[in-house]
């Protein structure tokens, strides 16, 4: 008989520790089962940012797509032909002019010299 | 056209060419970090005509491109009071420059440009577009160039603001019939 006392002691005794126990593990069960969220240990960064305003990346771009086009599509070639010279002095006009003045200073020169021949003679 | 009388102001004192400043009409930007709308953006009205005060400037614009040998179409000769505007350009008020081209004279005698070397820095320019709208200019310098040296980059380079360019010829006349300037002014966009 004291065998089987001593058995159920035994058993007793286990049970008790298993009740205990189970009720001590219970409140950290429940922090695995009761659906609450909990904070999530993330790799993202902090939604304050720790870097100083100069050091983040702007968000807009500093060069706006496409701005490398020229305004002009098509160079032209060399100045405009913007004249026909009717008002302007022409290399042409320029050198009868002179040529003409020559003449004329010339045809003065021959005048005194014959006048002051005349003269003498 | 009206190729007004005008006041007897002291001739301008052009820029000999090559003394410009290097980018000096065109603020000029380097590249990689240009701005501004293509130049055909259909947002911005074409421009109809010019009015230029100072020198009695009030004349009907056409809109222009190149010719078969690549050079800036102008006018046609019989048309002397005519303006072109280069349509592979910026329309004047885009940011860029408009270019606006027009005759010294003609085999009839004085043309739209005729008084165009007259015009001073400060001098105001009026360009009414077709949707009723005026953009206005000053202008900021005048420059003449011979034609064999025309300097390309400073006329239609790109620019970070809206700027003009007014062409016509100078000079003396070279043994083609033609003058061997051109005579380009620049001016900024006045605030609207």
């Amino acid at each position: 008989m004291s065998g089987t006392t001593t058995v159920r002691n035994a058993v007793r005794f286990a049970l008790v520790s298993a009740g205990v126990a189970g009720a001590l593990a219970l409140p950290g069960a429940a922090a695995f089962a009761d659906g609450t969220p909990t904070p999530a240990v993330s790799a993202a960064p902090s939604a304050s940012p720790s870097l100083p305003a100069a050091a983040r990346p702007s968000v807009s771009p500093t060069k706006p797509a496409g701005t490398d086009s020229p305004q002009v599509r098509t160079v032209p070639k060399g100045g405009a032909q913007t004249g026909e010279g009717s008002t302007g002095t022409s290399t042409g006009t320029l050198v009868a002019g002179s040529g003409l003045a020559a003449v004329g200073v010339a045809g003065i020169g021959f005048a005194v010299v014959r006048r002051r021949a005349g003269a003498r003679g | 056209m009206v190729l007004g009388s005008g006041s007897d102001r002291p001739p301008v004192r052009i820029t000999a060419s090559q003394q410009l400043p290097a980018g000096a009409g065109a603020a000029a930007t380097p590249a990689g970090e240009r701005t501004g709308p293509t130049p055909a953006d259909a947002s911005v009205s074409p421009p109809v005509r010019l009015t230029i005060p100072q020198i009695g400037v009030d004349a009907p614009i056409q809109a222009g491109g190149l010719n078969p040998d690549g050079t800036v179409e102008v006018p046609p000769m019989d048309r002397p009071e005519l303006v072109d505007w280069y349509r592979e350009g910026p329309a004047p008020g885009q940011v860029g420059p408009a270019v606006l081209l027009g005759h010294l004279d003609t085999h009839k005698g004085p043309a739209v440009f005729a008084r165009l070397p007259k015009l001073v820095p400060g001098d105001r320019i009026d360009i009414h577009r077709q949707d009723g709208s005026t953009v206005s200019y000053r202008v900021r310098e005048l420059g003449q160039f011979a034609k064999a040296e025309f300097p390309t980059e400073l006329v239609y380079g790109n620019t970070d603001t809206p700027q003009l360019r007014l062409i016509t010829c100078g000079g003396a006349l070279g043994g083609n019939g033609h003058y061997v300037d051109n005579i380009v002014v620049l001016a900024d966009l006045l605030p609207g």
